[in-house]
């Protein structure tokens, strides 16, 4: 089929020089999709197979199928992680969502110092998190209760963290600089041409922004909620810490539980058909998803026409609400963390604040550090967080390409497929590509037991989030401006460097951090495929805090704090200096 | 008189030296691992960093190269995780014809007959390699596995300032002054043994674990014995390995731990060598020097574990501390758990129980 910008192309006598593009964006998109297709396979293998993994004379049966869902705990479980991911989702997003549009749209100042403070919030383990919370608000030690019932006489404490609504608090403090750099791009590159239309209109700010701003920013604002929301399927620390304290278990923990049984193998058959019913939920979402995409046009926001934004002026009333909700965020969910991971890391053990807790600090734990181990673990780990995000957008940017841009037959199964690695806990992917890359790929690329295994399989599983983020900036970007561009003679490459990439970079910008944030952080598909030479920072720091030593595993994170904050500082420095983020 | 007195005591002494050199002087069969290590030249190390430390392990091969002359180099790859799963990627690794991960396989029990099961692991002649240290009853599962510490697993681990008493026996914790304020692990750990005709039999832990399950508070992990001492919980039962709380005692903790009377079990971990390890000589000799008396003193030092049929045992102390109490541990070997039946699905069972299911 021939385009209408083609035809007019031919209409004046162009001729077009052989585009590549098109192919190569085709085939990568093509290879990734065979890779995730091939880790689902061995995934559903697993899941249809009853004995231990590599276990070939073990016939395919659907007992595993049967063992979990006729299992009433397994229901237990889903309503649990439904309501956990959910509580989580709206407290990121109420946190997340309008430090966005504070920081992209208005001239609230200090935004470099947000930006930072937000990124670096994610370097903090969860179980860092976790532990302050449950000091703060559990029922019978936590000193909040203890302190509001002595106060006040009361006869139950006022606060339990120790429920699927405390975890999702404690959850969705941790996810809101998801929720906040997922929607910052979207903030960032929008027109505020529809906004000042709505107020000229006679529209309040509460009515333009209910019925202008945020429709306009949905596609992201949906991105990051389906994205946030199935993360609290995978979401392990917070759950094992203050759930199984409580005997409340979500998927992750229940299927922690499934793998690891204490004496006998891994159980990954019924972890695997767990992970099925995942796959289900991730469908309808990306079903639901793909539904909002095919009405892309209307949110169709960077066009060629008087592009330029402009930020909300907030008053002085403005400016301290905003102060309070910024510094309120910034000192529960950043602060408070960061805090009581340094405490942990000066104390011989665990311990409340105290006269005997003070006395007995010390740097033990810092000068104990194996730093040959860290330092192994840290170049593993940066070199893993400028790839990843690097190779992961260039892979997202092909996807999104080919799903909004081209009209090859079946486009959007490539989304479809693109969204589904999310869906796989991470856990049970890792074993996935433990198989592959030993049974398989080792015959031809023998890349098990090297750094380049960890890379491609954590490339393959950053796709998802990646293709949201290039969608989501894709979709707002007219197709006006490649016309122009091709009836200026320009290939797909011309394009995609002159027009795309360049409308695209805020997008890029926040995706290429975040990913890397998030490969910072990454733990359990570390935890699988780890080996002598490819280890990496959070195996480390969760190795020594599985071994009960709270106080080594705080030191090394707080290290890895140390050493990573300063570069997150640069990176924002010089992303506002290049005005990829909004001026203060 | 005086000179024949003289005579004897330095013939006495020259044999007694002569004896300390004979013991000091490797085995023919040490002897060859240690050319065959050296020909290997280096040792890969992969388990649970609580096993040893990285500075323990680091101290274990320094230690091996002084001792017996070599100079292998080493790495050791803290893995996460569990000891199935590091038992799994084993597996895995050597189905697919790849080399392991590592040279030794550190496991319990139930791991060694897994591993001898799916013939996972190379018999050594270990009593060959330090003759009159490394005994028969040292080594199980048809000389795959030999004995490296010993285990006190299904104590209780309470708060000395918190709990309202020491408890003596598991049915001290059905009382309603514990209700909410104990913890214990997720896996039904120890629960599997003491369900066994030896201890307790089916029947009679089955309902324990019901009117246990009624006073737990929730469930954390083996080693997070930290959260006992912070006052979360007020104890855990059932210990996994019965001296995780030791090093927090030394730092000031408030814990201890009781040996249940009506459950006192001793159990082991073993070390093996995996049948794909890339150096398998290096891990024998690895093995080897860790059964040395300055291997065992390392890992007392590290981990507060040691083999307490050692004559300079620190677990012998220790177990005899609680034998004074009037404890007494039973056996549990691999050759015992080879004689029960459907522990594993009692444990399945108790799991779904404790979980509040």
């Amino acid at each position: 089929m021939v385009s209408a910008t083609e035809s007019t192309f031919r209409r004046l006598g162009g001729r077009r020089p052989y585009d590549a593009w098109p192919g190569v964006f085709v085939s990568i998109a093509s290879a990734t999709s065979v890779i995730i297709l091939a880790l689902l396979a061995v995934v559903i293998w697993l899941s249809l197979h009853k004995g231990a993994v590599g276990d070939s004379h073990e016939p395919f049966s659907l007992a595993n199928y049967t063992e979990v869902f006729l299992d009433p705990f397994t229901y237990k479980v889903i309503a649990n992680t439904f309501g956990f991911s959910f509580v989580a989702l709206i407290v990121a997003l109420a946190f997340g969502l309008p430090i966005a549009w504070l920081v992209e749209r208005t001239d609230f100042p200090g935004k470099s110092a947000i930006f930072t403070l937000m990124a670096v919030g994610l370097l903090v383990p969860g179980f860092a998190a976790a532990m302050g919370w449950l000091f703060l608000m559990h029922p019978r030690i936590g000193l909040v209760n203890v302190w509001l019932m002595s106060v006040f006489g009361l006869g139950a404490p006022p606060f339990n963290i120790s429920s699927i609504a405390g975890m999702g608090w404690v959850q969705g403090l941790n996810l809101a600089p998801l929720a906040f750099i997922m929607t910052a791009a979207v903030f960032r590159a929008m027109d505020p041409a529809l906004e000042e239309s709505a107020q000229m209109s006679g529209a309040g700010f509460c009515r333009t922004l209910t019925r202008v701003t945020l429709p306009i920013a949905w596609p992201g604002i949906l991105a990051a909620s389906i994205y946030i929301f199935t993360l609290g399927f995978a979401a392990f620390d917070v759950p094992a810490i203050i759930g199984w304290g409580s005997r409340l278990f979500t998927f992750a923990t229940y299927l922690v539980i499934q793998l690891s049984p204490d004496e006998s193998l891994p159980r990954y058959g019924s972890a695997a058909a767990l992970s099925t019913c995942l796959v289900g939920f991730a469908g309808l979402f990306s079903w639901w998803y793909g539904r909002m995409q095919s009405r892309a046009h209307r949110y169709k926001v960077v066009t060629g026409k008087a592009y330029r934004p402009v930020l909300v002026k907030l008053g002085r009333r403005g400016k301290l609400a905003a102060w309070t909700l910024v510094g309120g965020y910034i000192f529960v969910a950043q602060i408070m963390p960061v805090l009581v991971l340094f405490w942990a890391s000066v104390l011989p053990f665990f311990q409340l604040p105290s006269a005997a807790a003070l006395h007995s600090i010390s740097l033990g734990h810092y000068l104990n550090l194996q730093w040959h181990y860290l330092l192994t673990g840290l170049g593993n780990t940066v070199l893993l967080m400028v790839l990843t995000p690097t190779f992961a957008l260039a892979v997202a940017l092909c996807f999104s390409w080919v799903v909004l841009r081209s009209r090859v037959p079946g486009r959007a199964w490539f989304d479809f497929v693109a969204f589904l690695p999310h869906a796989v806990p991470n856990i049970v992917f890792g074993i996935g590509a433990l198989l592959l890359a030993l049974f398989f790929l080792q015959n031809f690329l023998p890349i098990y037991g090297t750094i380049w295994l960890m890379l491609l399989v954590f490339v393959v599983s950053r796709t998802s989030y990646a293709t949201r983020m290039t969608n989501s900036g894709l979709i707002q970007i007219h197709r006006e401006l490649e016309e122009s561009g091709s009836l200026s003679g320009a290939g797909t490459g011309g394009i995609l460097r002159m027009i795309i990439l360049p409308l695209l970079r805020p997008t890029i910008t926040y995706a290429w951090l975040w990913i890397a944030l998030l490969t910072a952080r990454e733990l359990t598909l570390a935890v699988m495929i780890t080996t002598r030479d490819s280890i990496t920072l959070p195996v480390i720091v969760w190795g020594l805090w599985l071994s009960g030593g709270t106080g080594d595993a705080a030191a090394v994170a707080s290290m890895m704090l140390v050493l990573m904050a300063p570069f997150v500082a640069l990176y924002w420095a010089v992303a506002r200096k290049r005005t990829v983020i909004a001026a203060p | 008189m005086r000179l024949r007195l003289a005579l004897l005591a330095a013939l006495l002494a020259a044999a007694a030296t002569a004896q300390a050199a004979r013991a000091a002087e490797p085995s023919p069969a040490l002897n060859q691992v240690i050319k065959d290590a050296q020909k290997e030249g280096r040792l890969d190390l992969s388990w649970l960093p609580s096993f040893f430390g990285a500075d323990g392990v680091a101290e274990l091969v320094k230690g091996m190269n002084a001792t017996f002359g070599t100079n292998l180099a080493y790495s050791f790859t803290p893995d996460p995780g569990s000891v199935p799963r590091n038992l799994n990627k084993i597996l895995v690794a050597a189905q697919a014809h790849q080399p392991s991960p590592s040279d030794v396989f550190i496991g319990t029990t139930n791991h060694v007959l897994i591993m001898e099961k799916r013939q996972a692991a190379i018999p050594v002649d270990w009593t060959a390699l330090l003759p009159g240290r490394i005994t028969d009853k040292m080594v199980e599962a048809s000389n795959l596995a030999v004995r490296i510490y010993t285990t006190l697993p299904g104590g209780i681990i309470y708060n000395t300032k918190l709990a309202p008493e020491r408890p003596q026996t598991l049915a001290d914790l059905l009382k309603p002054e514990w209700k909410g304020k104990i913890a214990t692990n997720p896996y039904a750990a120890s629960f599997d043994n003491l369900a066994s005709d030896d201890f307790w039999g089916p029947d009679k832990t089955l309902d324990f674990a019901q009117k246990f399950s009624k006073q737990i508070g929730g469930l954390i992990g083996c080693p997070d014995v930290e959260r006992v001492a912070s006052g979360e919980f007020i104890a855990f039962a059932m210990a996994c390995s019965g001296r995780e709380w030791v090093k927090l005692k030394r730092e000031g903790a408030p814990l201890d731990m009781a040996v249940p009377k009506d459950y006192a079990a001793q159990r082991y971990y073993y070390l093996m060598i995996p049948k794909n390890a890339s150096h398998p000589n290096a891990g024998k000799l690895f093995v080897a020097y860790a059964l040395t008396s300055a291997g065992q003193k390392i890992i007392w030092n590290h981990d507060d574990y040691d083999l307490h049929t050692f004559p300079d045992s620190g677990m012998a102390q220790v177990m005899a501390g609680y034998e004074k109490e009037g404890v007494k541990f039973k056996e549990l070997s691999v050759t015992w758990l080879e004689k029960q039946k459907d522990l594993r699905t009692l444990q399945e069972r108790i799991i779904k129980i404790l979980r509040g299911s």
